[in-house]
This record gives C-alpha cells, sequence and structure tokens, in this order.
C-alpha cells in the first residue's frame, strides 16, 4: 500500500495531546463485512491521530499476506533460546518438593539432609505468611505450613550446583504430616458427609473461614455455588415449547501439555531481580513478583525471548517464580526452576470437569423458548468450572436459566485452559441443538439459520452447506451397514472480542535504515512477532524481514497478556499507529532533503516517492541517510475500539468425518472442515495454523485425554505422557480449513483474535454428532474411548422421532 | 451474583486469569470477571487458599475476610 501523507498535521504527530481533549475526531470510511458476501462501507468516527484506514487484505502488500515465520529459522535451527536455554554465569538448579498425600497438615518440614546433600546451596520452605491476619480458628496456629490440598503440591525447593544434586537433595527433606480426610470423585465430594476441602462455610464473616459472602455465591461443603443467571422466565418458556429436549453431559478433566514446561530463571541482584520466565504475560510476571517482594516494578525485569506454548495456565508469577527468586536471593546466585512433567500434570492447572442438565425448548419453527442449564464441576482445589457461555451466546433464546457450581476436591486447582467452559458447554449444547433438529424434523442448518442471525455464522453455514464434505452427508442416522460406519457432524463455536488497552508499542527508524518495534508482548508461539513485522512493513513499504521485532521484555512497553484470543486484537493496532507516527517523522526528516513537502512523499515498494514526480524513487535506506537526526520514533498505545457500541463475536462452524468401529469402539476422525473467522486475517498462514492446532487439541480432549485420580489414594495416576494419552500423527485427520475474511471497522488493523475458537470449542460435539449420524447412538460423556462408545452402543436409545 | 452487579472492592492480593486478561485492584476492572469460568489464586500465598487457609474467590475476598488487603494500605 502507498502510504497517503495526506493527513500530515502536526497534531497527528503528538497523539497524546490529541487524545487528552477526547473530541478531535474525524469521520471516515471503512470496509465492514465479508467480501464476497457482505462487504460495504460504514462510517465511523476517529481520533485524528489514528492512520488512514486500511483497505481490505487484497489491495495491501503484506498485511493479509503470509510470509514465513519472522523467528522461524532461529526455531528450525536451534538457534532460538528458551527459558530453560537460558545459562547464566554461576547458574543454580532447584528441584520442588512436593506433598506426597492429598490432604494433610504440615507438622513439621526437616531440611538438614538436603542442606547438606554436596551441591546444595540453598533450601526455601513454603511458609504460611500470615501478615496482619490474625486467624480465629485456633488450630490452623498448629503449624505454619500451608495445609496441603492436593498431592503434588509445592512444599520447599532445593537449589543446587546440578539438576540431579537438586533432585536428590530434594528426595532427603523429611515432611512430616498429620493426614487428612480426602476426597478426589466429585460425585462422592458432593455429598453431605464427604471430606472437606475447605473445612466450614464461608458465608459467616469472621469464621476461620474467613469468608464473608456479599457476593452471594454460596458454600455448601464441597460446593461453591450456585452462581446463578436468569434472563426472562425460562418456566414459562417451557410451558410455550412445542419440543423439550432434556439431557446429562459429562465432561473429564483436561490438564495442560504445552510442549515447553512452566518455569523461570531468577537472578536477583541487589539493583534488579531479572527472571526469564515461560509466560503468557511478561506483565503479569513482573507484577506479582513485584507485589509479592514488595519490589518496586521497576526493579524487576521480565524476559520471555521464545516461548514454548500456553494455554491459559502460564500467567503470573507462580510458585515457581517466587521460589525461584527466593532462592537466588538466599543463595546470591541465579537459580533455574523448570517443572517437570509430573509437575505440570498435577499443580499447574487444567480444565475443569463439568456434569450438565440441559435443558431447550422450543415452538415447533425452532424458535428457541427457553434454556436451563444446571453444572457441576470440579476446578480441583479451585474455581471456574462454569460452563454456560455457548449456551448464553450462541442462539437467541427467549429465556434463559444458567445454575453453575464448583465442587471442590483435593486435586492441583484449574487454570484457564483455551476458551475456558466453552468445549464443555458446546459439547452439550450443540448434541442438544441437533437432538432438537431431528425432534422438529428440521435440517440441521436450517435450524442454526433460524436461531442465529449472526451475519458471519451465516455465511460459514453458507459454505458449508456447499462443501463437498457436507453434501456426502447422509442426513439418515445409521446408515451405514458396518461394522465401520461413517458419520459427519457439525458444531459451532463462539468466542468474544475481548480486548486489553494497557499495551502499547515503540517504533523507531534508524539513520542507517533499519526499523524496529519494541513492545514487551510475548510470543507464546502463534506468531505475533510475525504479524508485528507484518505491520511495520505495510507500513513502511520494505519487506517483513528487513524490519526487527524486539519483544518480550518487560523493558519495553507494556504488552498484553496473551490470552483470551487478545493478543492480535489488541496490540496491533497500537503497533500500527505507532509505525505511522515514525513513518510521518521520518517523512519529515527526510523531506528538506528532498527539497520536498513530507505530503508529497509516501513509501512503498522499499522505496521513497515522490507524488510529484519531483524525483524519482529513492531507496529506503539511502532516503534515511538523508535523516536529519539519528533516529526518530513514536509510541502508541492501544486506544478504544472506534464504535464500543457494537460487541462482536468470532467463531466458526466446524463439520467432522468419523468412522466408528462397532466392534471395538473405536472412533477414526478421517477429515474436518473448519470455517472460522478473526476479523482481518494479518497472516492466514498463521490462523490456520492455530486452527490446525485447536482442531487437534479438541480431537484429544474427545476421544483420548482423561486425567485418572486413584480414589483410594488421592493420586493422579496418569501423571506423565506416556499414559496421559495425547493425540499423536496417527490420529490426526485431514484438515481444511477456510478464514472467513470480516471486516468489522473497529481499529487502525481490524484484527481480532483466533486462539479460542479454533476448532477445540466445537470439536466434541462435532464428533458426537458425526458419531450419533453413525451409528444412531449419542455419546453423552467424553472421553468417548473405546470402553464409553461400546457401552453407549450397547444401550437402549430414547425415542428421537420428529414431534 | 449477577454479572451486572457491582461487586465488593476485593482484597489487592486476590488474582484471577480470565478471559479479559489478568485483572489486579480496582473493582471496575473487575466487573467482567464475575464469568463462573475465573480461576482466582492469592498472591501472598501462589495459590487458591488464602492465608487464613480459605479459598479465594471474587466472593470471598472481601473487606471481612481477615486476611484482607485493601489496595489503600
Amino acid at each position: 500500500m502507498a502510504m497517503d501523507t495526506t493527513d500530515l498535521l502536526p497534531d497527528a504527530i503528538h497523539s497524546d495531546a490529541v487524545d487528552s481533549i477526547g473530541a478531535v475526531t474525524r469521520t471516515v470510511s471503512m470496509p465492514i463485512g465479508i467480501p464476497g458476501y457482505t462487504l460495504h462501507e460504514e462510517q465511523r468516527t476517529v481520533p485524528t491521530s489514528e492512520p488512514p484506514v486500511l483497505p481490505v487484505n487484497k489491495d495491501l502488500d503484506y498485511i493479509g499476506k503470509s510470509p514465513e515465520r519472522w523467528d522461524g529459522h532461529a526455531k528450525v535451527t536451534g538457534r532460538a533460546r528458551y527459558t530453560a536455554d537460558v545459562q547464566l554465569p554461576g547458574m543454580l538448579y532447584a528441584s520442588f518438593v512436593n506433598a506426597s498425600i492429598p490432604h494433610a497438615r504440615i507438622l513439621s518440614i526437616d531440611t538438614t539432609a538436603a542442606e547438606r546433600h554436596p551441591g546444595v546451596k540453598g533450601v526455601h520452605v513454603i511458609e504460611l505468611l500470615l501478615g496482619a491476619a490474625v486467624l480465629r480458628d485456633p488450630t490452623l496456629e498448629r503449624t505454619k505450613y500451608p495445609i496441603v490440598r492436593f498431592a503434588g503440591q509445592p512444599v520447599a525447593a532445593v537449589a543446587a550446583t546440578t539438576p540431579l544434586a537438586a533432585q536428590e537433595a530434594a528426595a532427603k527433606v523429611q515432611v512430616k504430616y498429620e493426614a487428612l480426610p480426602f476426597v478426589v470423585d466429585v460425585d462422592l465430594a458432593r455429598e453431605a458427609n464427604a471430606p472437606l476441602v475447605f473445612p466450614g462455610t464461608a458465608d459467616e464473616a469472621g469464621t476461620a473461614g474467613g469468608g464473608g459472602s456479599e457476593g452471594g455465591i454460596p458454600q455448601t461443603g464441597n460446593v461453591h455455588g450456585p452462581s446463578v443467571h436468569k434472563h426472562g422466565d425460562a418456566e414459562q418458556g417451557f410451558k410455550d415449547a412445542d419440543v423439550i429436549v432434556d439431557a446429562r453431559y459429562t465432561t473429564q478433566v483436561q490438564t495442560h501439555s504445552a510442549l515447553e514446561t512452566h518455569g523461570v530463571v531468577a537472578d536477583w541482584r541487589p539493583e534488579l531481580l531479572t527472571v526469564y520466565a515461560s509466560t503468557q504475560g511478561t506483565a503479569s510476571v513482573r507484577e506479582e513478583l513485584a507485589g509479592f517482594f514488595r519490589l518496586p516494578k521497576s526493579q524487576v525485569r521480565v524476559i520471555t525471548e521464545f516461548m514454548g506454548g500456553g494455554f491459559g495456565a502460564k500467567f503470573g508469577a507462580g510458585n515457581p517464580g517466587v521460589v525461584a527468586a527466593a532462592l537466588s536471593r538466599k543463595t546470591g546466585a541465579p537459580v533455574r526452576l523448570m517443572l517437570d512433567r509430573q509437575e505440570e500434570h498435577l499443580s499447574v492447572g487444567n480444565r475443569p470437569s463439568s456434569d450438565q442438565r440441559l435443558r431447550i425448548g422450543a415452538k415447533k419453527d425452532g424458535t428457541i423458548t427457553a434454556i436451563k442449564l444446571i453444572s457441576y464441576g470440579t476446578a480441583g482445589c479451585g474455581t471456574g468450572a462454569g460452563c454456560s457461555g455457548p449456551a448464553a451466546n450462541l442462539y437467541k433464546w427467549a429465556s434463559l436459566h444458567t445454575e453453575e457450581n464448583d465442587v471442590f476436591i483435593n486435586a492441583g486447582p484449574a487454570a484457564a485452559f483455551r476458551a475456558p467452559g466453552h468445549p464443555q458447554g458446546a459439547f452439550a449444547l450443540e448434541q442438544s441443538i441437533d437432538e432438537l433438529a431431528a425432534r422438529l424434523n428440521m435440517d440441521l442448518l436450517d435450524l442454526r439459520d433460524r436461531i442465529d442471525e449472526n451475519p458471519v455464522r451465516r455465511v460459514q453455514r453458507q459454505i458449508i452447506r456447499e462443501s463437498a464434505l457436507w453434501k456426502s452427508r447422509n442426513p439418515r442416522p445409521n446408515a451405514d451397514p458396518g461394522p465401520i460406519k461413517r458419520g459427519i457432524g457439525l458444531s459451532q463455536s463462539v468466542w468474544y472480542r475481548h480486548l486489553t488497552m494497557n499495551c502499547g508499542a515503540e517504533v523507531r527508524v534508524h539513520k542507517d535504515g533499519s526499523i524496529e518495534v519494541l513492545s514487551a508482548v510475548q510470543d507464546i508461539g502463534s506468531g505475533i512477532k510475525t504479524v508485528l513485522a507484518q505491520i511495520l512493513a505495510e507500513q513502511f513499504g520494505v519487506q517483513p524481514a528487513k524490519v526487527s521485532v524486539k519483544i518480550g521484555d518487560t523493558n519495553y512497553p507494556v504488552g498484553p497478556n496473551s490470552g483470551g484470543s487478545v493478543t492480535t486484537a489488541s496490540l496491533t493496532p497500537a503497533v500500527r499507529d505507532a509505525a505511522w507516527q515514525a513513518a510521518q517523522k521520518f517523512l519529515l526528516s527526510i523531506a528538506p532533503a528532498l527539497s520536498s513537502m513530507p505530503a508529497d512523499l509516501s513509501l512503498s515498494g522499499g522505496m521513497v516517492r515522490s507524488a510529484s514526480g519531483k524525483f524519482q524513487p529513492i531507496p529506503f535506506r539511502l532516503a534515511a541517510a538523508k535523516m536529519n537526526t539519528d533516529e526518530v520514533s513514536a509510541q502508541a498505545k492501544r486506544i478504544p475500539d472506534y464504535d464500543p457500541s457494537k460487541y462482536d463475536t468470532y467463531g466458526g462452524v466446524d463439520i467432522a468425518e468419523v468412522a466408528v468401529d462397532t466392534e471395538t469402539g473405536r472412533i477414526h476422525v478421517k477429515r474436518v472442515l473448519a470455517v472460522h473467522d478473526c476479523g482481518r486475517p494479518i497472516n492466514p498462514a498463521q490462523v490456520i495454523s492455530q486452527i490446525n492446532g485447536g482442531v487437534i487439541q479438541g480431537i484429544s480432549y474427545t476421544l483420548f485425554e482423561h486425567r485418572l485420580l486413584d480414589p483410594n489414594y488421592g493420586l493422579m495416576v496418569n501423571s506423565n505422557l506416556d499414559k496421559y494419552k495425547i493425540a499423536g500423527s496417527y490420529e490426526v485427520p485431514q484438515i481444511e480449513v477456510q478464514l472467513t475474511e470480516s471486516y468489522i471497522g473497529q481499529s487502525s488493523t481490524d484484527a481480532s483474535g483466533i486462539g479460542e475458537a479454533a476448532g477445540i470449542i466445537s470439536a466434541g460435539a462435532a464428533i458426537g454428532n458425526a458419531v450419533y449420524n453413525a451409528t444412531g447412538v449419542r455419546i453423552r460423556q467424553l472421553p468417548m474411548t473405546p470402553a464409553v462408545v461400546l457401552t453407549a452402543l450397547n444401550q437402549p436409545q430414547p425415542s428421537t422421532e420428529p414431534v | 451474583m449477577s454479572a451486572t452487579e457491582r461487586p465488593p472492592q476485593p482484597c489487592q492480593c486476590l488474582r484471577t486469569r480470565n478471559p479479559y486478561g489478568t485483572s489486579p485492584l480496582n473493582a471496575e476492572s473487575w466487573l467482567p470477571g464475575v464469568d463462573a469460568t475465573s480461576t482466582y489464586w492469592c498472591l501472598r500465598t501462589m495459590g487458591p487458599a488464602g492465608p487464613d487457609e480459605h479459598y479465594v474467590h471474587l466472593s470471598r475476598c472481601t473487606p471481612s475476610r481477615v486476611c484482607y488487603e485493601s489496595s489503600d494500605e
């Protein structure tokens, strides 16, 4: 794109002054809708400090294209330095001591033998830091150690000169427990006489629990809930319904298995605490370390050069962060603390389970009169097991009633996990919608057209409707004679336009022609480095590989935490704004030497050009040499969306083809067609890559992954990847992704996110509906193991005859 | 709790990562965080229990709790 400089005004360069006034705006015309379907233009009022409106992708040079990953070479050659690769002079290696039983009071921790172990330089015991709090339950004062609430809970750590010495010494730490009754079964935990994970009710302010319940969510035994949401009169809605589908669905706990485990290297110096972290939020790690150690943020620096994946569990410093920092302070040496795979399964997060009772009432034309969802799920010894998002947000309804309950058990706490609550909720909702269609004798896509007005989803359904794969589907269930039966199923997904305004970037142009962007944002593997390079390339008219991307360091302007699909949507407008402002400064800087007015100059094709033809195009590097200063730079922060009255969702429509072996119960997912939107795709190849990953992760969740806890000992019995089955190459189907390029007119890049909606939300229901199409049997339980499938095939099925 | 109700001022040590990002401190930033999928932890313990050994949650980490720390402190 040739950059238009006609908007160049002195005020436009100084965006802060303009923004602080808050009234200096202009009206622009922006592309809205889907090319080939609904594309049109709409007016938006934007601050004058904003850059010119970008045209649609086909008219751009670098945005919307798929250059190779900016850091791809470093990754494939091993040059990329991940946290576990960091080596600092004199660095020590730390190892956790983890609780061996699921529920206990720690009576004593003897570190004497560990401290004497060769190579050991320091031991840290996790103590209960009561601060000013005065506990009213005297029994809690018997120990200075936290209560153990799950096997694998860190209780201490050892730092030594080698990893082996640290592990050996950790094994010598003597922990004396007073075992407490425990419960790891969700159903048993709900019973009145179950062992309590958090004794007493928190509804009585001033008890040992401390509690207070202004929030109005009750605690009864191990159940925290219900969290109730009501819209309209659901009971009346069911009375008004011609058809009601009513079913129970259950889903399992899925543990996090990012390729790189949690970990840090902490280097505590008097003037600065430097922490290399495998994190989804450099800002969150710094904020927590500063808060925990009561340091000014300026004395904490967090660096994430490369990061080996995170799906929601890598926010904040966590125990690894604070323990490594404490050991570094104690020993006067840098300390590396990386979790092993077992610790990763046990202590740093998981996707909660769910047990859902879902009722949907509808009129004969498909109109939904009522949805009622009552769910129980366990987030271990934490909360967060809600799953009502899809029920609340995928379709139109006249009334909605949801009750969500957390059930405490003696297991590791949950953490956010890619689209929290949504794979669980969609598994139930989208199978029930299919069931509703059968009862109404309606086509699956026609019913969804009736109850889903989202214009993007409507286009996506049309793409599905016209696909060869969908056309090959026999709508009659169990039509295949078998024993291996083929079926095709459908599911939609929904996610939300979440943003963080708390992010920004700086762009610099140097006299040698080099251009760089700086932001503390971390690249968790999804490719934000490449995206930022493309933004700069588009602005300056140079190849993405020619710009320098410096991110993952809190020394740079604050970046967004990467979760909830916020990174690209939040950060790229700030980067483009900074790039545009820096480009204006650059042109101002070279204009005198070119005897030109800045408004006559433009940047494209690696050249500085004169609109009036005053001079022949000059290579960018040579033009930069004419700058009247060594460097120009601009910083920009994310500004709010142009039209905050519009709240967008995005998602997709996925179909899966399965082959069900009715003799062995094995499900083989053969093909997936995934049609998704994410606003303006900045780098389609990277978006597709995320969707491929989401589909595979969704298949893995649907068919394989399952945390198993031994009810007799309270231990996880499959806490390693040799026993915790994850989809491998043999289970990966042929995946076809179609992106729905969708413009919403909300920012200077108009980008949205893709991470959450990318396949994992819809996989369970798409496969479930495909299995029903293949066999006529509906499977309402995850994971769909061969045993589950065979059991379901041998059970009588309820009638789904049309009304 | 209704999503539209204003929650009480939470303890400054309450942390969460919900779909909106990590949101410490002021109550306004917590408004989106009442979602039932939010997981919480305590800055003082780095775990789901507070220093008083009860679980932490937006509805629990209120001024009536003995370990409560005000953001004004």
